[in-house]
């Protein structure tokens, strides 16, 4: 019944293995994997809020390569901050367009497709390592097929001062196409790093993009890691991400969902030794009929750790947005402490929030809370700003930038805060990085 | 000087008439005290005054300056010089009090015609107030009310007024949670703004506060009107035989 659906992508890539899917018959064993799974439908639990019948519809390409003008690039320069940059087009490398200098003995960064070459042996210790490779149809097919993504590693004891930023376009041309791409990120002991992703598509094609992450950070390692995804309103991004934290490893990820048709992130943090944090935000900004889902596990596996999550969104018109968070804290996950927020604004009565904060926990010695709210600007606090002298559409404005800001207070990078803050404002005002998005949250 | 001129204000809330027929003219340089036992419509007097639309008025003039008060927005009240004082001064996370003040100065000097303060200016400005009602710079930097104790917030509506220079300030029950110390220094707040260009009104329960703000006048609200007014002297009298004297003398 499903295969039809498999048929469409399958016919896509005609069965051929990428260079990737070759590594270690990874994609052999996913493609079998693909084959006999259903892709899931709003009767699994975990995709109960979100419909992906629509990516089934139309028939898509391979989306394809083609050049652009650095000049581009001014968009996302980051005047406080150096930056190490790797360009995708369309899951594409370009070497063109990348700027990775300086990329001394302290880190590697290029194309993982070349990293299978000159990187071997660090491919074959990590690649596939966290189990994503069958995790669901699409880490399956990316695991088989992905013809190419980021390959970021830091060796022992450095710190990385340069922020590294990688930035994944898309452009169908006009055509429905299909996108992938595939990291492998590994910070390594005691070492130190702010990597920023950027999803953002540069026309109004439709493209379903499918990319799968998996990231190891070594024991006392320190990793900041952003998400910037400013998809057009044709646009399907799907995310799957797994991260393995070792002991004394401090990790920051944020979420920052701006416009998308659809926005799938599957985030799953695995905390496997003592002493880590770990702080997981999320803010989603849908308009119209988008519609974003961020599914996030948190896996405690051992004692005195602790992890924080803050998931915002501001949803108007008809849109919806989905938090579906689980921790996870195992028996031996001793002391323990674990919060868990979920906070979303409806401004319209037709927007949509589903909010599934979820607790299981083996462990008797452990501190964890967690909490959901979803409701209306508070017209109190409007109320009291206007008696204040400012207008309704400046306290509103203020009110709502507040709210969505709260997300990125924790962010340690004064660029990147500043970068996001500032799009986070002229998102709420109408714009995009690269161009208008014509709709208005500040009216 | 005539500030502001109420006459026969009537007032829903949910259709029920709160505010029934309600006069009262206050000048230039005059502290009105109204009193009176719940329920009888005082907050909605400062909530009407200020704008707040959930309340309906369906009869009756304010003027305010000459100018007619009722088609204002809230917003432009304040520019023009209302201030209420609010009863629950309400939480906005993420907004701390200098960005709040920031913009609440900017737009209520643009509408005056006064030119923009230079950030230092301003930073000197926050200073001088924050000192009037003893706010220490670590409450300035944080969200508004957020998290405040109940003096803390009326200290930060006091030094709000203070920075917005208001000529009409409205004070709803701001005594209402405040320790003998808070009193005091509120009080002492709003005692320093007093000039011969501005008036209060100041609502409350009690004779406490009115220790410490002396009024010239004194209203007894009662069922949606004012049954009675008088001099300072009334307070006492209603701290010491209550209200039922006079409800029973309206029987």
């Amino acid at each position: 019944m499903n295969d039809i659906k498999k048929d469409n992508f399958l016919s896509i890539y005609k069965s051929e293995f990428s260079s990737i899917g070759k590594i270690n018959d990874n994609g052999q064993k996913a493609l079998a994997f693909y084959k006999q799974t259903p892709f899931p439908t709003t009767k699994t639990e975990a995709w109960k809020d979100t419909d992906l019948t629509e990516i089934f519809t139309e028939k898509l390409s391979d989306a394809p390569f083609f050049d652009l003008d650095e000049s581009f690039f001014q968009n996302f320069e980051m005047p406080k901050a150096e930056m190490l940059r790797l360009v995708f087009v369309n899951g594409h490398f370009s070497n063109a367009l990348s700027d990775t200098n300086e990329a001394c003995d302290s880190l590697v960064i290029k194309d993982l497709d070349s990293a299978i070459g000159s990187n071997e042996s660090e491919i074959n210790q990590y690649f596939g390592k966290t189990n994503i490779n069958e995790q669901n149809n699409f880490t399956a097919l990316n695991t088989a097929f992905a013809k190419n993504g980021s390959f970021i590693s830091v060796k022992k004891n450095k710190e990385i001062n340069k922020l590294i930023h990688l930035i994944y376009l898309t452009d169908g041309r006009k055509n429905s196409a299909f996108s992938q791409i595939r990291n492998l990120i590994v910070i390594g002991e005691n070492s130190k790093a702010s990597i920023l992703e950027s999803y953002v598509s540069l026309s109004n094609s439709r493209i379903v993009s499918n990319a799968v992450s998996e990231i190891f950070m070594k024991s006392g390692s320190n990793l900041e890691f952003y998400r910037y995804q400013v998809e057009n309103e044709n646009d399907y991004l799907i995310t799957n991400t797994r991260i393995e934290q070792g002991a004394n490893s401090h990790l920051q990820q944020y979420i920052f969902s701006m416009s998308g048709k659809l926005i799938r992130n599957d985030v799953q943090v695995n905390i496997n030794g003592e002493g880590s944090t770990n702080q997981t935000n999320g803010l989603s900004l849908a308009d119209k009929t988008q519609h974003f889902d961020n599914s996030i596990q948190l896996i405690h596996s051992k004692p005195n750790c602790e992890s924080k999550q803050l998931f915002k969104s501001l949803i108007d018109n008809e849109a919806t947005c989905v938090f579906n968070g689980k921790v996870y804290v195992a028996q031996d996950a001793q002391k323990t402490n674990a919060m868990q927020s979920n906070k979303n604004i409806l401004l319209t009565e037709t927007a949509t929030a589903h909010s599934k904060p979820q607790l299981e926990i083996y462990a008797d010695d452990v501190s964890c809370s967690h909490g959901s709210t979803t409701g209306q600007i508070d017209n109190e606090a409007l109320f009291y700003m206007q008696a204040r002298g400012l207008g309704k559409q400046q306290a509103r404005a203020l009110l709502l930038f507040a709210f969505a800001t709260e997300v990125a207070d924790s962010i340690k990078n004064k660029a990147v805060k500043e970068w996001i803050e500032n799009l986070i404002d002229k998102r709420l005002r109408g714009r995009n990085i690269i161009r208008e998005c014509k709709h208005v949250f500040f009216k | 000087m005539e500030l502001l001129k109420i006459e026969n204000l009537h007032a829903n809330i949910n259709s029920k008439e709160i505010l029934k027929g309600l006069n009262l003219t206050v000048n230039a340089g005059e502290v009105h005290a109204i009193m009176g036992p719940n329920g009888s419509g005082k907050s909605t007097l400062a909530s009407v005054l200020a704008g707040r639309e959930t309340f309906e008025v369906t009869d009756g003039k304010v003027s305010y300056q000459g100018k007619d008060l009722l088609e204002m927005s809230p917003e432009v009240r304040a520019r023009e010089g209302i201030f209420l004082a609010f009863q629950y001064p309400v939480e906005i996370p993420g907004v701390s009090i200098t960005n709040f003040m920031k913009a609440a100065v900017g737009e209520v000097r643009k509408h005056r015609g006064l030119p923009e303060l230079k950030p230092a200016e301003f930073l000197k400005l926050m200073k001088e107030k924050k000192k009037l009602v003893e706010m220490t710079d670590n409450l300035a930097g944080r969200s508004v009310n957020e998290g405040f104790s109940g003096g803390e917030k009326k200290r930060n509506e006091v030094f709000q007024m203070a920075m917005l220079e208001p000529t009409l300030k409205i004070l709803d029950e701001t005594d209402s949670g405040l320790d003998i110390d808070a009193l005091r220094i509120v009080a002492s707040g709003v005692n320093a703004l007093k000039s011969a260009d501005t008036a209060a009104i100041v609502i409350t329960h009690y004779q406490r506060l009115l220790d410490y703000i002396i009024p010239d006048v004194v209203h007894v609200l009662y069922n949606g009107k004012i049954v009675k007014t008088g001099g300072k002297e009334l307070a006492l009298e209603l701290e010491e035989k209550g209200y039922d004297w006079i409800i029973n003398d309206l029987k």
